[in-house]
């Protein structure tokens, strides 16, 4: 599912990130576990087409993410892949149910309001589904985020952090959510961290 | 979720920001659109009344003056004239004038102006008498439809007459003969709709009976010159005694002391020697002549002056609403990159991310320009309603010009100018970076 060789990346700074290879297949869950400033977020805005490596490839389905132009990245994040970071960011505007479908034609899916009232309904917060998502606790905002992450039946999830400003018991549960949906969609889940409390709940891990 | 609903929505969102914009950019467009409509109606209006008329004469005073309230009944006389003044331009057999209209001014009833004139009058402004008929003897009058429909008067109803050309109280001519209408004219869309039309020869008498009954009335011009030939007047007219004076040729036979207040002409052709005709009466009678092509051209020129600097003002008010509509969104980036940046992880592409700016910016320039065209017919019809009561003209918000359409042009570029660097600067946005250190 997702393959690298070599992958270099030089800040701006001057700083030079060696990261090792990965080869994670379709429907494993990875824990990629790290300390903070040694380049867990870049490793996977790489991974994700997010940030062009300085040198190396990433292999996508076997198809090279690296060489594509960054139209052809977006369009197959948007297809294939779904997010969630560490502080999940939403359209201000719009409300919780329209964030999940805004994701639904951004991937030039067709907007299936019943499917995203289900899967709200799965993460228990198919009451909030009207509010505006800046109305919602953090722990309901990154269930939202997961929401509209797994919306379009991803391959690939990525979760950045995606426990790091919750407490313990909402980890729990956000954990739990994040590796029952992947299972359910048969999605390869992939999560960068340095939060220890995760350690326990992934076989594959890589230490960066 | 189309681009066009999220581009809407992150409008309502910032209802503040968003009328702003709107309000400034509905000013310039309809403050813009407005001068349109006025300089259209009034050249219109104007057009409407020249009637082909080649030569205006009168008294001497502002010619501009006399054009407008000779022959578009807004401004006051500039005096009267008397008939053996002007006696040679009312022959028939002038090799150079085709035909004289008369028109005598000074009274009205109800605010609506009478006027003394001839039955050349329903041939030079194209009119048809819709009811009854045309004015045959003196004191009787045929009204403008306009007239009729504010004052609901028909055939056979009678009034009396006012001093002046405003609806002033107490200043009725209470012992003067009754009005008595004999007709009503159909619209014609000019300012003969505004009318009440009578014979000259009326106004004399109108005014002579005034001097024997009433001392109020001392200090007007044509009582002050009145002399021992009112008598005979005074048999004459109000005695209805059989012969009509609706025929121009009438006021030949009339006593030269008697007054009018203008002569409208037609030439037979406009060469050098009717052209000569206006500046030999200016330079060697008592008598002024004016054109009115002309004075209604200087008209549009003093106006265009003061339109110029209203045109000004609005288009800086345009140029500012553009600069509000730029301000809005360029600063609206600093807090929606997190979001620009999640669309464009849920699959946006850079030009997603660009048309919605542009999108946000368009929505607002043309809202704003519906609003302006509200605005400015809404405003138009408001100065119809008030114009039609002060100056007898046809004013109206219920029309659209191509113009519009060209303003709309200009709204649409002015909304993709002002949100194309924003959009630019949308497109740009490090979503890497923006999302690694959010």
């Amino acid at each position: 599912m997702i393959r690298t060789s070599g992958l270099k990346y030089t800040y701006l700074q001057g700083a030079e990130m060696a990261f090792p290879d990965l080869g994670i297949g379709q429907g494993e869950h990875t824990l990629i576990l790290g300390n903070s400033g040694c380049g867990k977020t870049t490793l996977l805005h790489i991974l994700s087409g997010l940030r062009r490596p300085t040198e190396g490839e990433v292999m996508i389905m076997d198809k090279s993410l690296t060489a594509m132009t960054v139209s052809d990245q977006d369009r197959l994040r948007g297809k294939l892949m779904g997010m969630i970071f560490q502080i999940p960011h939403f359209v201000k505007s719009l409300t919780v149910r329209e964030n999940i479908l805004l994701a639904q034609s951004l991937a030039q899916k067709p907007v299936d309001s019943d499917a995203c009232l289900q899967l709200l309904d799965q993460l228990k917060i198919r009451d909030k589904a009207e509010k505006k998502t800046n109305e919602l606790s953090v722990g309901e905002q990154q269930r939202v985020a997961i929401a509209r992450a797994l919306i379009n039946d991803p391959k690939i999830v990525f979760a950045d952090e995606p426990t790091s400003a919750l407490d313990d018991s909402n980890t729990e549960i956000v954990i739990e959510l994040l590796k029952s949906q992947a299972e359910l969609h048969n999605a390869t889940l992939v999560v960068v961290t340095h939060d220890q409390r995760l350690k326990d709940n992934f076989q594959n891990q890589v230490l960066l | 979720m189309n681009l066009l609903r999220l581009a809407w929505k992150n409008i309502i969102h910032k209802p503040l920001n968003t009328l702003l914009s709107l309000v400034l950019f509905g000013l310039g467009i309809g403050l813009i659109s407005l001068l349109f409509l006025l300089d259209h109606q009034l050249q219109q209006n104007f057009e409407k009344n020249l009637a082909e008329v080649d030569l205006v004469i009168g008294a001497k005073g502002s010619p501009l003056q006399m054009i407008l309230s000779s022959m578009y009944h807004i401004d006051a006389p500039t005096g009267n004239i008397s008939l053996q003044e002007i006696r040679p331009f009312l022959n028939p057999n002038h090799p150079l004038i085709k035909e004289a209209l008369p028109i005598s001014l000074g009274d009205s009833y109800r605010g609506f102006r009478i006027v003394g004139t001839t039955k050349t009058v329903l041939d030079w402004y194209n009119l048809e008498v819709d009811r009854g008929s045309f004015v045959q003897h003196d004191f009787d009058v045929t009204i403008g439809a306009q007239v009729a429909r504010t004052l609901q008067m028909s055939e056979g109803d009678r009034f009396k007459s006012s001093h002046g050309l405003a609806d002033a109280e107490g200043l009725e001519h209470d012992d003067a003969h009754d009005f008595k209408v004999v007709g009503i004219l159909a619209p014609s869309g000019t300012v003969m709709d505004q009318l009440i039309l009578t014979t000259p020869q009326t106004y004399w008498s109108v005014h002579s009976h005034e001097e024997e009954g009433d001392d109020e009335h001392d200090d007007h011009d044509h009582e002050k010159e009145s002399d021992a030939g009112h008598d005979d007047h005074d048999h004459d007219h109000s005695g209805h005694d059989g012969h009509s004076h609706n025929e121009t040729a009438t006021l030949l036979d009339e006593d030269g002391e008697e007054e009018i207040t203008n002569v409208l002409l037609r030439f037979k052709g406009r060469n050098f020697q009717a052209l000569n005709m206006q500046r030999s009466i200016n330079e060697n009678t008592d008598l002024q002549a004016a054109t009115p092509a002309i004075e209604i051209n200087r008209l549009f020129s003093m106006m265009n002056d003061a339109e110029r600097v209203l045109r000004l003002l609005a288009f800086v008010i345009v140029f500012v609403s553009g600069l509000s509509i730029f301000i809005s969104l360029f600063s609206s980036l600093k807090e929606r990159k997190y979001e620009l940046s999640i669309m464009r992880v849920m699959g946006g592409t850079r030009r997603t991310l660009f048309f919605l700016l542009i999108m946000e910016g368009l929505i607002l320039a043309i809202i704003g320009f519906v609003l302006g065209i509200l605005l400015s017919h809404i405003t138009m019809e408001a100065i119809g309603t008030i114009m039609s009561a002060d100056y007898r003209y046809d004013f109206n918000g219920r029309f659209f010009l191509k113009e519009e359409l060209w303003l709309l042009s200009g709204a649409v570029l002015l909304g993709i100018l002002a949100s194309v660097i924003p959009a630019i600067q949308a497109s740009r946005t490090d979503i890497s970076d923006t999302l690694s250190k959010g």
